[in-house]
């Protein structure tokens, strides 16, 4: 009795409670029109552009900073901070022109010695930089020319290297954003938006570049960036209309979302590719006749339906779709487990062998593929385990050969020799599978002083096919990038290189 | 004597938030994973690693890295973080307003929960009542965190449109608003601890009606609800005030997965990214404020002790 | 005279110390347990959960690793009584064998809890004032870690794999243990029947496992009860960070995990190891219950 009373004295603390909650949700309607709300995946991980690496650090940067050069919306090389640029006869020295009136958002000017400066950040030693050989390697010299022309000499001819540069990794920042331990918490950069009100990695302030160089860009004032991990939540706060624009969606709740009408949904797909690498330092995966027979006993329909339900174009071949200007058509690996079985036996593992799968638990796309892979190599009398690490571990097991075959994707390869040379050339730096192949390296080597297209078609043509058929990664299929935002969101384009710029977005009253 | 032993308590209290930014500072020595290759990803050279493990000054001697930390701690600089490079002292001060907020709506819907279910069970024990509380009780511990959120999302935001999914809103700023972004999280956190508070409220309150004196109390022919407020309760209060205390260890454990499940800003979230990316000074960080947290909380709970149960003896 | 009398009662209380109110207390306990029908109703469903994890591999209608991509995110029918998840695999038959792993993880990490954590609080709460603090305070240390994050800390040290995920779980509910039985113990150790047991010249040990233990028992079933459930949650979480059982080897928090993903296509995927979690549970919260009411000497009427 005594209790009842109680809970009959809470009943109007509870209706105030309500009350507040109604006031609460009314609030929430009444948003500024010149700002974009985006609920963004993942939190990123340090903005410094010459050091991060992952995908959610660039979602922020590519609006931040700039590069030399860069591909437009079709993925075509085109001029950014600077309008031209000539290779000398000798091919060593490549000489670019850099655009006039272009400030930084802090008001300076754009010149040469940014350039230099910038560059020469990312070939030091001391700043950790992942992204060396994309500025022509740490024996590049950089220099100025005049105010408005830099030029860079390589021991060896490089023809590719304005593509190289056409990353937001090979930014040009301002030398005010190194802090005395030589650390870029904020890049000062000449892009059109600002980072502002930044929030450790969960929430931040994109706000208008009043200096930015492009005539009435951006179109936004400010876009409001806050970190939703969880996928689930995220789509509520897209369809509940917290946020504007999310990032990505689960490729399992994208069907739904374009049955529906209040919701935009883009879907394109990726320059990217899924992959199992396998170990050649370890018996038996150093058998070639071992690794075709696993690209013969995987059902890439499965594993796409898998890991990225049904979002996906198998690969049969190499790395690249047949949308590519560099599709090669060699394509042998439909599955054939009779194939794959007598592969085996020819290898003297009739009864098959033991094997460990290395996806990791932060992306759980690659754990299901594990599993799939598991069902779909017992069929040959390969036993697997799963081994599925958590990111942070499964780096240094990666980085340090630690494994029988690792699953991972590679993302936003856009010129042919991204997919080939620094995964697969012998001793270079993103080689972790131990191939090596002095045929295949002479050809890459040819392949990076080659401009001419049809040319360097014929020698990646070549390389393909090697590589195909010594199998250090067995492709799985080339993923799709997602994006849903509300029908009021006007001017995103999503593109295939995944690179996420706000520039040209606006949000419709 | 008693503030001798106050003082004493206190002095043992930073005794344990030292030996807990030691203890996670060692373990994650051994967890395998260099923050190094998670700043430079999957693609990352052996030489481009080297340097950064260098600048970031991870080649160091173990207790020197965990005393230059210390040092620093004492002055008021908590470091960088490793991955973002920004201030850890900021970030922390920012996110401890935010989760203490969810720590103190969960535990009082938990105990607005618990606190009537527990007692009525008790009091009608083995009636279906008694039943009911405790079937009830089940479902919230056998329910993960992270699915009972996701289901609240789903219904209270997705399909009814009712409460915001995630986010949040400083209460100075606007208090409806903070209301709206903390009830799901809170009724997700508070529902786990108050099926395990309804439990231990039962189980207290069964101990204590069936001891002598209530008993006598009874047989003296006092009221029940006098027997009950008078006796029971109060003597119910120390093993309740244990409870809570024990609640609210679990509830900033849990509240792990509550941020993360609603993106909250609260140091949960901060705690788990920052194992998960091996970002020390972040992590240390965070541990020494949690920390630091639980054990005032547990402090105050042993002084309470003191005060409320006179046979404790401390000499 | 007066001495005589109390010669006689010191030696009644020796004889009932020597040979034990306990024979009497646990056949007594024993037979109310019989009578607790709730107790008996979780008894009953713990069996089925043993009986499920001894014959799995007998009772399983389909391989339960076995794929079927034709056949996902089946609803629950007559051919797959709980339906199937997201590879097509039955449910039904990974809940079967789900449950042996579930219940090890409970089983055995509760059991590192209870053992240390007890034995520790009980040093604690009955031993002097330096045990007690230096005890007390390495509680602390572990106690303020958030638990999540210490025993992902402690299996990504040991290594992973279920066997370190239950040592992991175990240690980190230690300190809850061990504050309990402390509790308990500083709440009974100036009653007169230990003090009594005192008098009479009993040691340390004794007095502990004669007198003190069984009072400090049901704080400490009921927190059994409630440990298994959270023991089993935990190794969700664990499974969930790839720390836990390694897939494609179910178990019932790690079939929860990979529900979430999937809660709009196939609810199902979540309702079913949230059921078997919840009836364990709630089964060993009942015998738990019926355990508590039966060993409760105060009880005894």
């Amino acid at each position: 009795m005594y209790m009842m009373k109680k809970i009959r004295s809470i009943a109007p603390v509870l209706l105030l409670l309500l009350l507040l909650l109604g006031i609460g949700m009314s609030t929430l309607a009444q948003m500024s029109e010149n700002v974009l709300r985006v609920g963004q995946d993942a939190e990123w991980t340090g903005l410094d552009p010459h050091v991060a690496s992952t995908v959610s650090s660039f979602y922020i940067l590519a609006n931040v900073v700039e590069s030399l050069t860069t591909n437009n919306d079709a993925i075509e090389l085109t001029p950014l901070l600077a309008t031209e640029w000539s290779q000398s006869d000798d091919g060593l020295t490549w000489t670019f022109h850099l655009r006039e009136g272009v400030h930084f958002s802090n008001g300076e000017e754009m010149t040469a010695e940014h350039v230099v400066f910038s560059m020469n950040r990312i070939i030091n030693p001391d700043t950790g930089s992942g992204r060396v050989a994309s500025v022509g390697g740490s024996d590049a010299v950089w220099e100025a020319v005049d105010s408005h022309t830099v030029s860079v000499t390589t021991p060896a001819p490089n023809a590719i290297l304005p593509t190289q540069l056409a990353s937001r990794a090979a930014a040009v920042v301002h030398p005010d954003s190194v802090d005395e331990n030589g650390v870029i918490v904020v890049p000062i950069g000449t892009g059109p938006f600002v980072v502002t009100e930044l929030d450790g990695t969960i929430s931040m302030t994109l706000a208008k570049n009043e200096q930015y160089w492009q005539e009435g860009l951006p179109l936004l004032d400010a876009v409001e960036v806050t970190v939703i991990q969880e996928d689930a939540a995220r789509e509520a706060a897209l369809l509940g209309g917290e946020v504007d624009f999310v990032t990505s969606v689960a490729s399992q709740a994208v069907q739904a979302l374009q049955d529906n009408p209040d919701v935009q949904m883009l879907v394109s797909p990726a320059l990217a590719y899924k992959y199992i690498g396998l170990n050649l330092m370890r018996e038996p995966l150093n058998d070639a006749r071992v690794r075709q027979a696993i690209a013969y006993a995987i059902n890439r329909d499965d594993l796409c339906a898998a890991g990225d339900f049904g979002l996906c174009t198998p690969l049969y071949g190499g790395p690249i779709d047949t949308g590519s200007p560099w599709y090669f058509d060699y394509a042998p690996y439909s599955q054939d487990l009779d194939k794959a079985k007598a592969l085996l036996a020819e290898a003297g593992y009739p009864d098959g062998f033991e094997m460990e799968l290395m996806p990791t638990s932060t992306y759980q796309d690659t754990v299901r593929q594990a599993q799939v892979l598991q069902a779909q190599l017992a069929a040959i009398g390969i036993q697997t385990t799963i081994n599925a690490p958590e990111w942070a571990e499964w780096l240094e097991l990666e980085g340090s050969f630690q494994y029988d075959g690792y699953i991972c994707s590679w993302n936003g390869l856009v010129d042919v020799e991204a997919y080939y040379y620094l995964q697969h050339r012998t001793d270079e730096v993103f080689n972790f599978t131990g191939y090596s192949d002095p045929d295949f390296d002479a050809l890459v080597d040819q392949g990076r002083q080659v401009a001419d297209f049809d040319e360097r078609y014929a020698i990646y043509e070549e390389a393909n096919r090697i590589l195909v058929d010594a199998v250090p990664y067995v492709y799985f299929y080339n993923p799709a990038f997602t994006r849903a935002m509300s029908p009021n969101v006007q001017g995103y384009v999503l593109r295939s290189d995944n690179q996420n710029l706000y520039m040209h977005t606006s949000v419709e009253g | 004597m008693n503030y001798q032993y106050v003082v004493q308590r206190l002095l043992l209290a930073l005794l344990v938030v030292l030996g807990v930014t030691f203890v996670v500072f060692m373990i994650m020595q051994i967890v395998p994973g260099d923050p190094a290759r998670v700043i430079l990803g999957p693609y990352a050279s052996d030489e481009s690693v080297q340097g950064l493990r260098e600048r970031l000054g991870l080649n160091r001697p173990f207790f020197e890295q965990y005393f230059r930390w210390l040092a620093g701690v004492v002055q008021g600089d908590f470091g960088q973080s490793l991955l973002s490079s920004q201030e850890v002292a900021p970030q922390l001060w920012g996110r401890i307003g935010p989760s203490f907020e969810l720590a103190m709506v969960s535990l009082l819907v938990g105990l607005a929960v618990a606190f009537p279910a527990g007692m009525i069970s008790a009091l009608k024990s083995g009636s279906a009542i008694d039943i009911g509380a405790t079937v009830f009780s089940q479902i919230g511990v056998s329910v993960p965190t992270f699915w009972m959120g996701i289901l609240l999302v789903i219904v209270f935001s997705l399909n009814l449109g009712l409460l915001p999914p995630s986010g949040y809103t400083p209460i100075t700023e606007d208090p409806a608003d903070w209301l709206s972004h903390i009830l799901l999280p809170a009724i997700t956190a508070g529902f786990v601890s108050a099926s395990i508070m309804t439990r231990f409220i039962r189980s207290a309150m069964l101990d204590v009606l069936s001891a002598n004196y209530v008993q006598t109390a009874r047989a003296k022919g006092l009221a029940e609800r006098n027997v009950i407020v008078r006796h029971a309760l109060r003597n119910a209060l120390i093993n309740i005030v244990t409870i809570i205390g024990l609640q609210i260890n679990a509830l900033f454990s849990g509240l792990v997965v509550v941020e993360v499940v609603f993106s909250w800003p609260g140091l949960g979230r901060l705690a788990l990214n920052a194992v998960l990316e091996r970002d020390y000074p972040l992590l240390q960080g965070t541990v020494f404020v949690v920390a630091v947290m639980v054990t005032v909380v547990n402090l105050f709970i042993d002084l309470l002790y003191f005060f409320l149960d006179p046979r404790i003896e401390y000499a | 005279m007066a001495s005589a009398a109390n010669t006689e009662k010191a030696q009644k209380a020796l004889a009932e110390e020597q040979l034990g109110p306990a024979n009497t207390l646990w056949r007594d306990a024993g037979k109310r347990l019989l009578r607790h029908r709730p107790a008996m109703f979780g008894a009953a469903v713990l069996t089925l959960v043993a009986v499920m994890a001894l014959f799995s591999d007998a009772i399983t209608p389909y391989d339960p690793n076995g794929m079927d991509f034709s056949d996902r995110f089946a609803n629950p029918s007559a051919e797959h009584w709980m339906g199937t998840d997201d590879f097509g695999r039955d449910i039904f038959s990974r809940i079967i064998v789900g449950a042996r792993v579930s219940l090890q993880v409970g089983i055995v990490a509760v059991s590192v809890a209870t053992l240390f954590g007890t034995a520790l609080g009980l040093a604690a709460g009955y031993g002097n004032r330096i045990t007690d603090e230096i005890i007390m305070r390495a509680m602390d240390v572990l106690y303020a870690i958030p638990a999540l994050l210490l025993a992902i800390a402690i299996v990504a040290a040991l290594g992973k794999g279920i066997g370190n995920a239950m040592i992991a779980i175990g240690l980190v509910y230690i300190p809850i243990f061990a504050r309990i039985a402390r509790a308990a113990v500083l709440g009974i150790r100036n009653e007169e029947f230990i003090l009594a047991a005192r008098a009479l010249g009993a040691g340390n040990a004794r007095i502990l496992a004669l007198h003190v233990l069984p009072n400090v028992l049901s704080p400490i079933i009921v927190e059994i009860t409630l440990s298994l459930a959270f023991a089993i949650l935990a190794e969700a979480a664990l499974s969930f960070f790839g720390l836990g059982t390694q897939p494609p080897d179910p178990s019932w928090g790690r079939m929860l995990s990979e529900g979430r993903d999937f809660f709009r296509q196939s609810g199902w995927m979540g309702v079913f190891p949230g059921l078997a979690i919840l009836f364990t549970v709630m089964g060993f919260n009942f015998l738990g219950d019926g355990l508590r009411d039966a060993l409760d000497p105060k009880l005894r009427r």
